[in-house]
Formats: C-alpha cells, structure tokens, sequence
C-alpha cells in the first residue's frame, strides 16, 4: 500500500507549525514528518513532537542546485524508516505543489492532501508588499483546502477581504475559517481507522457546528458511471470521503479517497463485501445517500 | 642555518604596487616575498643573501600577482566527472578542450560518442550545461535522445539547473509515462511525454530512479585536487568556494588536501548559512573562524537571497522581467534573511550576500543599514554577490555602508544578448554589472566568474568588464567599461580586500605570499582587447612554480 503523504505550506506566521503539532497529535505513531528546520532558533523543530528517528530535516540551500539536499533525499530517507504516514512542512516560501509532485511521481507515496494556510489578518498586506506578494499568492495553487487562520483575530472587513483574494487567487478551492489552524483532526489524518469501523460516527463535539459528518452504507453494487458523476458533483463543502465501495462492474471491492476534488480508486482486496463510505462536510446538512440518489437519477 | 633564496628573473613583472609597479626579479624566501626588483637591485641582493639561486625559467613570460577568483565552487572540480554539453567552449580542469556545440544535432553527435566510448550498457550517461537559450529555445525531445540510446538511461542537467532533458528509458525508469498528474512532467500537445523534467520533484525521481548520484555538490579530496589544478589554468592563486556546507566531512577534505606540500591553490570557502539554523550556524562559523592553514582561510559566511535572472528566478524591482516573465523567488521569507543578516552582523562575521535582481540588492542594502545601526561593525567588508542590477542609487548606498560588490563580468559575454532581448531589456541590461558607476560611486569592486556557472578566467572575466562584448559581439553599455588598470585591480587586490586577504596576497610585494600568475605577454601592453588571449602557462604558490595543464589556445571566445 503507497503511503499518504500530506503537505502544509503556508507564509511566516500562518500557523504551519501549530497545525503539523496537530496532526501529529492525532496521527499514527509511525509518521515521518519532514520540517523545514531554518528559521528563528529552531521553533518549528522543537515543537515536533515525533521522536527524532522520524523527523526530517529540509534544510536549505541554493535554489540554482539544491538537488542533493532539500525534499527529495528527506523523503528517501523517510521511506527507510517505513513509516504510516509522511507529513511536510513546507518552507515559508516553498511552493506546496512543487512539493506534492514527489508524492505524485513515487509508486511509494501517494498524495493525501495540500493544505495551505493564510493569516486572515495579514493576508492583505501580504498581498499587497512587492517583495513577498507573488511569493504568498503562489502557495495557493493546487491547495486542496485553504486555512483561513487567525480568523478571531481579524477583523470583520478584513476577513471579508481575505475571503475575496483567496477567491481570485484560487478560484474554487475550499476555504475554511480556523481558530489556531483548529481542524477535526479526521479530516487531517490520512489514515484514520476509526472511520472503517461500523457503530456510530465519533464526533468531536467542538467541531460539531461547523462540520457534519455522515455515513452511508449499502450491500448493492453501485454502478462506477454513478460514483463518478457523484464525485464530480460534489458540492464544494465536501472535504473528505472515503471508504469501500461495490461497484457493479468490478469484481472486487474497491478503497475510495476523495479528498477535496481529487480522488482514487484502488482495489480492496481485504475489504468486507459492502459499501461504506464515510464523509466530512463544513456543511452539516450533507449527506451522501441523497447525493448518490441525485446522480443516480441523472446517471439513468 | 638558512633557507635558501630563489630569485625569479621574468621579462616583465607587474607588481600591482604602486611603489614598484614594474620590475624583472623578485626574491623569495619560505614562500613569501622577499624583495622586488631589477637586474641592478639583483647585485645587491647577491650581497645580501650571497646563496641566493636564479630562476631562470619565467626569462620569457610576464608574472603578475596569483589572479584571486573572488567567486567560484569548488563543484568546478566535480562537474567534469559528467559530460559537458554547452554552447561554448571550455576547459576541463585536465586541459581538454570541452563543448562548443553549435546546434542541437552537435549535441546529440557529442552524446552519441560519449555513448560509443562507455563500456557498460547500463551505466547512465549524465551531462551538464546544455543551454537551449542559445538554440532559440528549440525544444530537445526524448525521442532525439533515443538516437543516441534506447538502452542507457540519458539525463542532461540544463545550465540553468531548473530543467533536465532524460531519453524513453529514464522515463519509462521513473515511471512517467502515462498520467502522473504531475506539471513539471512536460507533454507536447499531442499529450507525448517530451523528456523535459521541470522543478526539483521530477528532475530528482528521474536521477533516482536511474542511480546516478547526486554527487554535483560533493566536496571531497578528489574534486579539491581537480579544482586546484582549474586554478592553475587560469592563473589564479587565491580561490573561493562561495556557498558551502563545511560539515564534518567537507572541512576534514579542504584540511586534508591543503595541508598536502603540493596542494595547488589557496582556498576560501564561504559557509552556506542558509544550510544551518541560525544557533547552530553562528556557533559553527565561530568554531571555523578558528582553524585553517595558509592554504585554507575559513570564517566567509555566504547568504542566497534569490536565484538567477537568465533563470528567471532572481528578484527583480518595477517593472520585472522584459518579456513578461513572473518575478522570482526568495530563497528564503525576506524577514527571516534578515533576521539572519541581523545575527550574523552582531557577531561580527562578514557576509557575502548572493544577490542577482535589484529588487534583491536593494532588499540586502536596506537589512544591512539596519543590521550595522543596530551592531556597528567596523571594517565589515560585506559584499554584494552578482549585484548585476544595482543601479547608481543602490551602489551609492553600498558604498556609504562600506559594503562592496562583487560583479558578475563574465554574464555580459555569456548572456547579454539574452538580458538585452529578454530579461532585462535595452536600458537595464546596458547598465548590468555596472562596473564603472561602482568605481565612480567609490564601491570597492571585484568581478568574477562563478565557475562553474561561466569558465574560471580572470583575465578573461577582466576582457569582459574593459570591453563589454556580448557573444553576438554587441557593445553592452560603453558607459560602463572600465580601464585595463582597473579591471586588473579588480582580479587582484579588490577581489583580496573582499576575502580579507589583501595583506596576504593580490600584490606582488615584500612579506606577501611569492604567488604569481605567469602569463605569456604583459596585459598592459597587449591593449584591452587582447586580455582573453594572453595564455596562461601556469602560476607560482608560495615560490612553487606549478604548470598549467592547457595547451594551445587560451582563448574562451571562439572566433566568429
């Protein structure tokens, strides 16, 4: 099985490091996590938690040469400590698509989830500065959920504002607002197992308001023209669905992972024979019988 | 007992001190200067040290200071063990002329020998330096590479490092066939797989997944010896290497081989801060401060700021790139560079702060004015790396900080035609590297090759900054020429002050080290234009003659 990686980009002060402390908190025990180590003395690596035979260090270097230093031998050397999950921490100027590529391009990995974080109350500023600018805006690209931080922090207009510029910058990708970048952590943990067990879905209550959560099972094969055209149209607050699925045309159970948009499709071989799908939602209305029900019938 | 006296008689001797600019013979005694001078002075030198020997060998040559190349890696020693693809021609640090390949079919030609001359089917074939800028920015294809083999995996590392060129067996290695989702993973428009690997994802899967090392950066024994001798090619003596790591295992290297008797240069590497957090870095920095040899002079401390402008990766001000290119990145957030300079400045260390765009230069000079008024830091000697956009405004401010700029002469040849069409533009590129306002602003100034990155030549590097020439022969700027006199200065004594090495070296004159260039004709009387074909023939290090390994032309210019 590939291995999820997930990538946190974001500018000086978004609170990269404050959500990496999270989803490590929730994340099995085996995560290699990859941080960026330059910085003011050392904050970013102190506050790991990992233990120190799985985290890794980017350090810098020239941009004209790097190759022998920087993400890819980090990630080599994460492999060989055979690890669950991979975390990365991209640098304060690091672009985190670039980054994502190594797990797109490696049989071994497999890419979770970007997130990139803003900072609601400098997002416009930032912007602004011709110096850091176009830096900031291109964290952005392929972001599969953006972090808007610091939202209590900043005032009314000024989250208005920075909800525009996300709009512009990244044109339908997923925005949502955080409080110390505070995510459900089933949404940031590539691996939660907890999800493919039957019985009622866990909530973290904090979270209840916000996010709706749902679960959706069948023992009838769904035909795979359906579940694509459902995935296509899911709405927007949709960010994370996954489990087994039957389809009517594959003999064998398959694993879905959709996360934010993006998705795959792999055999399941241990899997029971059934449907079960698990979702999270920043709307708590969202369900996903009625959203196979709605493209069923478009389908036929 | 007495060490004995060797008196190097030559046919001119330019000392590049103002007290005796010109003489015939200089003395030298335990590797260091023991007195300059003419045939007459020579009479009483016998007196004075009547076991005095001459050295009759330099009888027909011009002996000048040991060139001191103010920036360059060490990676020069390394790069040769790949094949070199590039436009122009260059020397390999063994002397064999390299390169020079005019058209994309030369390329393949080259690489289709480099092919039949490898014994191994399986051992991938890696070059460097191919520069599709000078092709019109025609595209290579896997497929041409797969003339040249379908069996052995191909990679070609373009000059710009960005790009990489790899043939089917590479891809088909890395699996990059078929839909990887990846951009930098390029496809022409009939969705084929081209063989371009763009950013550091692909280009790095692709040298993994053929087992080629990663050994561009490596700074052993070996390439040490390889670029000494590049040094002695060139004529220079004094030596950097401008961002390097100095882990353990690099500085137990640089120790080994400058304190071998026959090691061939003087070197000066510059620790790459942004490869250590800041604790750490100060704490090593100082712990270098305190070691080396006169071979090996520790304690420069390098800074990137951004990347390259024929890259497209340097920071540039209003209004940007000429072809409308996006600007270019930071190699760090700008607060944290200077929260960086800051901490390096209070300690007291010097800096050489690599800056190409001039929105990076102008960054760099406003973090020094506030780090030197925070930590007053006198004699500094914190130099502007490239600088190669700095208008007279910016090198105004860099001299009345006390900071210096080093210039990158050498990008007027290479790619001025380049900066003029596409990067910077007519204005701006006439004033690039603008050596004569850096002068005029009372900037002490250096200018250099960043070998690898352009061919290590200080004489030729001083060719481009007294002519100004592009490779299509364009006049860059006739108002920022500077004179042979200056230029020269700038290759010795400027580019020593830089180092914090001008009481050591850069001047042939008493208590100096005895290290010369040896030159074939007297750059001040061949005239400006003739800089680039004096022929080196070799230097002298501490009163060791050591020889050059190129024979026949010296010339980087190849005729039109």
């Amino acid at each position: 099985m590939s291995i999820p990686v997930t990538v946190i980009g974001g500018f000086l002060g978004s609170g990269k490091t404050t959500l990496v402390n999270r989803i490590l908190a929730a994340s099995p025990a085996r995560t290699a996590v990859l941080v960026n180590d330059f910085g003011e003395i050392n904050v970013d690596f102190d506050l790991v938690k990992a233990g120190d035979d799985l985290t890794f260090e980017l350090s810098g270097g020239c941009i004209c040469c790097s190759m022998a230093e920087g993400v890819g031998p980090a990630i080599k050397s994460a492999l060989k400590t055979n690890p669950e999950t991979i975390l990365i921490e991209a640098s304060g100027v690091g672009e985190p698509r670039r980054i994502a590529e190594f797990a797109l391009l490696d049989p071994a990995l497999r890419l979770d989830m970007i997130v990139t974080l803003a900072n609601a109350t400098a997002l416009d500023r930032q912007i602004r500065d011709p110096l850091i600018g176009d830096t900031v805006a291109r964290q952005f690209d392929g972001a599969d959920l953006i972090v808007l931080n610091h939202a209590d922090a900043a005032r009314p207009d000024a989250l208005t504002k920075a909800h525009d510029i996300l709009r512009r910058l990244a044109p339908g990708r997923r925005v949502i607002e955080t409080v110390e970048a505070d995510l459900p952590l089933d949404l940031l943990t590539a691996t939660s197992h907890a999800i493919f067990a039957a019985g009622p879905l866990e909530d973290d209550t904090d979270h209840g308001s916000i996010y709706g959560r749902d679960r959706f099972e069948s023992d009838t094969p769904i035909p795979v023209e359906t579940l694509e055209a459902m995935l296509q149209a899911l709405p927007q607050s949709v960010l994370r669905l996954k489990g087994w699925v039957l389809l009517s045309e594959e003999p064998e159970v398959m694993l879905l992972q959709y996360v934010a948009g993006r998705w795959s499709l792999v055999p399941a071989p241990d899997a029971p024979r059934l449907t079960r799908l698990v979702s999270i939602a920043s709307d708590p209305d969202f369900t996903i019988a009625e959203s196979l029900k709605t493209q069923a019938f478009s389908a036929s | 007992m007495t060490t004995p006296v060797t008196v190097f008689r030559a046919k001119t001797i330019r000392t590049m001190n103002h007290n005796t600019p010109k003489a015939t013979h200089v003395a030298v005694k335990e590797g260091k200067v023991l007195a300059v001078g003419t045939a007459t002075d020579l009479t009483d030198w016998m007196g004075f040290w009547p076991d005095l020997t001459v050295d009759d060998r330099y009888a027909d040559s011009v002996l000048m200071p040991g060139f001191v190349e103010a920036h360059g890696h060490a990676m020069e020693g390394g790069v040769w063990r790949d094949l070199f693809l590039g436009f122009f021609q260059r020397h390999a640090p063994t002397g064999e002329l390299e390169g020079g390949l005019k058209t994309i079919d030369q390329v393949l030609e080259r690489l289709a020998q480099a092919d039949a001359e490898m014994d191994d089917p399986d051992t991938p074939l890696i070059a460097w330096g191919y520069d599709p800028i000078y092709y019109d920015n025609q595209r290579m294809t896997r497929h041409q590479l797969d003339s040249v083999s379908t069996t052995r995996p191909i990679v070609i590392t373009h000059a710009s490092f960005h790009i990489m060129n790899v043939n089917s067996k590479v891809l088909e290695m890395a699996n990059m066939f078929g839909e990887t989702g990846v951009e930098g993973v390029l496809k022409d428009a009939s969705g084929d797989v081209t063989g371009e690997l763009q950013e550091m994802a692909a280009m790095f899967m692709a040298m993994n997944a053929t087992g080629a090392g990663m050994h561009l950066r490596e700074t052993n024994a070996d390439t040490l010896r390889a670029f000494a001798q590049s040094s002695v090619n060139a004529g220079v003596t004094t030596c950097t290497d401008l961002h390097q790591r100095m882990d353990d295992d690099a500085l137990a290297a640089y120790e080994t081989v400058t304190e071998e008797p026959d090691f061939q240069v003087r070197i000066v590497p510059a620790f790459g801060s942004l490869m250590w957090d800041v604790p750490t870095g100060l704490e090593r920095i100082k712990m270098l401060k305190d070691r080396g040899n006169d071979k090996l002079h520790l304690g420069l401390v390098k800074v990137m700021t951004d990347g390259s402008i024929q890259g497209f990766t340097a920071r540039l001000k209003w209004p940007g790139y000429h072809n409308g290119a996006p600007n270019g990145i930071w190699n760090n957030p700008p607060q944290q560079l200077k929260d960086l300079i800051k901490a390096y400045n209070a300690e007291g260390i010097q800096m050489h702060l690599h800056v190409n765009g001039d929105q990076a230069s102008e960054f760099v000079l406003d973090c020094l004015e506030e780090a030197l008024n925070e930590h007053p830091h006198a004699d500094h000697r914190h130099t502007l790396q490239h600088c190669q956009m700095a208008d007279a405004a910016q090198f105004r401010k860099a001299a009345a900080l006390g900071v210096c700029a080093n210039l990158f002469a050498n990008h007027i040849y290479y790619w001025g035609d380049q900066h003029y069409a596409l990067t910077m533009g007519p204005d701006r590129a006439n004033r690039m590297d603008a050596c004569a306002t850096a002068l005029r602003e009372g900037v002490k100034l250096a200018i250099h090759s960043d070998v690898p990155v352009t061919p290590l030549s200080p004489l030729f590097t001083a060719w481009c900054a007294v002519n100004r020439l592009t490779a299509t022969g364009r006049v860059l700027g006739e108002a920022e020429k500077i004179s042979v006199e200056d230029a020269l200065y700038a290759i010795t004594l400027g580019a020593a002050w830089q180092l914090k090495l001008d009481h050591l070296v850069g001047s042939i004159e008493v208590g100096k080290f005895a290290d010369f260039a040896v030159l074939d004709r007297d750059p001040l009387e061949v005239g400006g234009e003739a800089l680039k074909d004096i022929k080196v023939l070799g230097t002298v290090l501490s009163g060791q003659p050591q020889i050059s390994a190129i024979r026949g032309t010296p010339s980087q210019v190849e005729p039109a």
